[in-house]
């Protein structure tokens, strides 16, 4: 959906997270939301009321589609996490459970 | 320009709906005057707990017949209103609590109420497994259990005007009088006259009342609410703990609903309540003491609601002492939600026959005023959760 | 940032609370880490230098999520809540794109044009393929200027600008020369740089199509045309609306803006709300773009100023006056910018998801609608659910108050606004709590 301008870019201060198990790199302190627009299938979510897929659309924090797991915490909103080294992160699928939170 | 009708219900809440529709249901034309719109206050920031469980004495009987039509509520007004029965638990943290709560069912099936039993701290395990271990047991009442208040609403609303009630929005009364046989009510616009009048008027209906010549003291209670984003299925019990103020259920969308009487700022003039958030800390405080697994949910909504409260924090459900053919309903204290569906019905026995097929001897209007034995409703052990 | 200078230079304390990571704001962002280009961008990033000098406390990715009347100010940061009682609070917390639903537009692969803008800034990112742009206002044309120059494709614009608006504008012009040439310039520069690129023009209807992602975008013109475009992104841009969350969670006084279709603060000329303790200032009060809200700033803080006791009257309103005046030059380019771009405000068909959260249509709003006058959004949340989402009605709120509106034909300004009350953001019960052990 997206990509880097310059992929050199990647190349100051890369970090490696994780995004549903699988490895992927992303500029220190860019927002998670924003990888996930350049990882496929580029959705966050998908919507507790009818299971719908949902993607980041505002960015500013206003919209709360770009809802992820982030280490363990759910609800969290992409665009105003900023990714950090080690960072788990999982797509959220529907409700969040109280009891069991995805494995990293 | 007035407007005639059998009976004039001031109060567009879930009390005056019910009332309403019950006269209805008798061939009463009926003209309900709401100021705002249906539900704007009380019974729209309702929990809409559907409890007996510590209900005081003298609102027991009552909310007991309420409970068996809540169980059949579809049948009352065509819809379920997103009413279950997953049982009400009260929690005692130790043997001094549990023991408290002991001596209330015993004197309760004494008495011949069987709504409530003891259990014990592998009872409460079972049906509330996510609870940290804090308890030694708990009163808990299976029977009971919660609705969805906007349904409710909404269903009781349909119902009303199917039967016939002409439901006036954005009517405030201001008005009250008796001119011979009749009430004649009026917001300076319009003027409404009936031989019967119900009071259901809230917060306010301690005004309506002095209107019509009952001075009926009446405080205004703002308790807050939590509600979260929905979360998957984690409780299906409602689970209360009078020490730590908290009263705790998921709604049927999966939103976690935390209340328990910690109080707003409640301004009766405005129609506002504002949240105190400090105090609604101790709400999420207490969540989490019982709910570790609570502390990451994220709280979507807050409110402080708008209601009345009595002095000793029983409803009032009786005729006026003084004036004929009016019937107070109001200052539910918290806990009106679960009583809708039979104060409605005893309501209209009261006006068209004069007495109630329910025992509502001490909810009698006549005990709060003046002049009145300190005769409080005798309740037992009961201290105000909130819903 | 400039309140915060100027309320240091009084003599005033001063904590600034962001919720974002580093200062800079919207028009900002991200400045300390990226090229400045340009004479705006030099100037911002000086700004943010000076502010971090000299400009009081600083709290970054600090959520405000309550603000009560004493004013009580409730912050968490690092999962911790806190309560901070000042004299005076100033909101800043500038304007968010107006909602612009259709049918469709939840699906992925449907955007702002604001958000492709922050991706472009903050994470240096551009779409990694042809882009169909939807809507109406300078930011659509900033971003396709943009995007151009990083190499991006600007597949088509479709553009729900109303007809007629140039001619209405162009009265208007030699108020604006002053603020705006430079502006006005660009504008024509980026006219003229769109050869190539496929305009649509008087678009009176949208609907985003796909299987659970965007493939095609239906559109009907206002003469009647129609067509289908397979796009897998789109960007969708109607103005900016103050964002009142916060000042009407403090239960600050609002009008309606009918010019630009938002509720706005009420405020004095000094910027101070109804609550003599609350001022409001840049876009938060009204739409007036980044070197208004600069102005804007200094300007409440010299109220605040005054208020404290730090200023006289007379010194407050000699200090005000060249403010003043600036401030006039940019309202005169902004009525040519409402003149060029009035909300387009497309027709909201039944199947519109207003309520993205909760997922419920504009249908569902206007069957709880009929025949209930009294109603309005509040009422209309209770019955049909919208409004109840995370978003607190950001998304949704200014639908709810058209569609009522238009309804019961009534003036937005009585129909009002959901009422909002804090938590302004989501917080976790946790962070909630914490304010607890921190008493």
């Amino acid at each position: 959906m997206f990509r880097k301008l310059d992929v050199s870019e990647l190349g100051k201060g890369t970090v490696s997270i994780t995004i549903d198990g699988l490895p992927v790199a992303a500029d220190k302190d860019e927002a998670v939301a924003a990888v996930l627009l350049r990882t496929p299938p580029f959705t966050a979510r998908t919507s507790p009321i009818s299971g719908a897929k949902r993607a980041p659309f505002c960015m500013m924090g206003a919209c709360f589609e770009c809802l992820v797991e982030v280490d363990g915490r759910t609800s969290m909103r992409g665009c105003m996490t900023p990714v950090r080294d080690g960072m788990v992160i999982h797509r959220q699928a529907g409700r969040p459970d109280p009891v069991g939170v995805s494995e990293a | 320009m007035t407007t005639t009708a059998d009976a004039i219900v001031i109060g567009g809440g879930l009390h005056g709906l019910s009332a309403a529709l019950q006269l209805a249901r008798r061939g009463v034309k009926v003209v309900l005057l709401e100021r705002a719109r249906v539900g704007r206050h009380s019974s729209g920031a309702s929990a809409a707990g559907v409890r007996t469980l510590s209900r005081a004495r003298a609102e027991l009987p009552v909310s007991l017949v309420a409970m068996e039509m809540w169980h059949k509520i579809e049948e009352l007004v065509g819809d379920d209103c997103g009413f279950h029965a997953h049982g009400q638990l009260q929690l005692a943290e130790n043997e001094a609590e549990l023991e408290k709560l002991r001596t209330r069912v015993d004197g309760l099936r004494r008495d011949g109420y069987t709504n409530e039993v003891i259990v014990n701290a592998d009872e409460v395990r079972t049906l509330v497994p996510a609870l940290a271990p804090v308890y030694v047991g708990a009163a808990y009442a299976r029977g009971d259990g919660a609705a969805d208040p906007h349904a409710t609403l909404a269903a009781f609303l349909r119902s009303s005007l199917a039967a016939g009630v002409d439901v006036r929005e954005g009517v405030g009364v201001t008005k009250v009088e008796r001119p011979g046989h009749v009430w004649r009510v009026s917001d300076g616009l319009t003027t409404f006259e009936a031989p019967l009048l119900v009071n259901a008027a809230g917060a306010w209906a301690g005004q309506i009342a002095a209107m019509a010549g009952d001075h009926i003291p009446i405080g205004t209670k703002a308790s807050m609410m939590i509600v979260t984003e929905r979360v998957a299925p984690f409780i299906r019990p409602t689970v209360i703990s009078m020490k730590r103020k908290l009263s705790f259920k998921q709604s049927n969308q999966g939103t976690l609903l935390i209340g328990g009487g910690q109080q707003g700022r409640p301004d009766l003039a405005t129609e506002r309540s504002d949240v105190d958030a400090r105090l609604l800390a101790k709400s999420a405080m207490a969540a989490i003491s019982l709910f570790p697994q609570v502390r990451e949910l994220r709280i979507v909504r807050t409110w402080a609601g708008l209601e009345a409260k009595t002095r000793d924090d029983c409803a009032i459900a009786g005729l006026s002492p003084s004036a004929p053919s009016l019937m107070h309903l109001f200052g539910f204290s918290g806990h009106g939600f679960q009583l809708v569906p039979a104060l409605g019905v005893a309501t209209a026995e009261l006006l068209l026959d004069g007495r109630s097929s329910v025992d509502l001897s001490g909810l009698q209007p006549g005990r709060l005023m003046d002049g009145a034995e300190d005769a409080s409703c005798q309740s037992v052990e009961h201290q105000d959760v909130g819903e | 940032m400039s309140a915060a200078l100027e309320l240091r230079a009084h003599g005033l304390s001063v904590t600034v609370a962001d919720d974002q990571p580093a200062p800079g704001g919207r028009i900002f962002a991200g400045i300390e880490s990226r090229d400045t280009h340009g004479p705006e961008d030099q100037g911002g990033a000086a700004l943010v230098t000076r502010f971090r000098r000299e400009g009081g406390e600083y709290l970054p990715a600090t959520e405000a999520w309550g603000i009560e009347a004493a004013p009580r100010v409730f912050l968490t940061r690092n999962g911790t809540a806190t309560l901070l009682e000042p004299r005076f609070v100033l909101l800043a917390t500038g304007a968010q794109e107006r909602p612009m639903p259709f049918p469709g537009w939840q699906l992925p692969g449907v955007m702002t044009v604001g958000a492709a803008q922050i991706v472009l800034k903050t994470a240096k990112q551009i779409p990694d393929r042809p882009v169909w742009l939807a809507g109406s206002g300078p930011l659509l044309l900033l971003y396709a200027r943009q995007l151009i120059r990083a190499g991006g494709t600007v597949a088509g614009i479709l553009d729900t600008t109303p007809p007629g608006r140039v001619g209405a504008a162009i009265g208007l012009i030699p108020g604006a020369l002053h603020y705006g040439w430079r502006d006005l310039l660009r504008g024509l520069g980026w006219l003229a740089k769109m050869r190539g690129i496929k305009v649509i023009r008087d678009v009176r209807s949208l609907e985003a199509r796909g299987n659970g992602a965007l493939s095609t975008v239906r559109y009907a013109t206002r003469d009647g045309a129609s067509g289908e475009i397979e796009t897998s992104l789109l960007l969708i841009h109607d103005g900016v609306v103050p964002a009142v969350h916060a000042t009407m969670a403090a239960e600050c006084r609002h009008r309606w803006n009918p010019a630009q279709r938002s509720f706005e603060p009420v405020l004095d000329e000094f910027r101070a709300s109804s609550n003599p303790a609350i001022y409001v200032a840049g876009d938060a009060a009204s739409i007036a773009g980044a070197r208004a809200a600069i102005f804007s700033g200094r300007l409440a803080a010299i109220g605040i100023a005054r208020a404290a006791g730090k200023l006289t009257t007379e010194q407050a309103y000699a200090a005000a006056r060249p403010i003043r005046a600036k401030l006039a030059s940019a309202a005169g380019f902004r009525v040519l910018i409402d003149t060029l771009y009035p909300p387009a405000e497309l027709a909201i068909p039944d199947t519109t998801m207003v309520c993205r959260c909760e997922e419920i249509t504009a249908g569902q709003v206007r069957a709880a609608l009929k025949n209930r006058r009294q109603l309005g959004p509040d009422g209309v949340k209770m019955e049909t659910r919208a409004g109840m989402g995370p978003c607190q009605g950001r998304q949704c709120g200014l639908s709810l108050t058209r569609l009522a509106a238009e309804l019961h034909a009534m003036d937005p300004e009585d129909v009002g606004f959901l009422r909002i009350r804090s938590p302004l953001k989501p917080l976790t019960l946790g962070e909630l709590a914490s304010l607890e052990t921190a008493s």
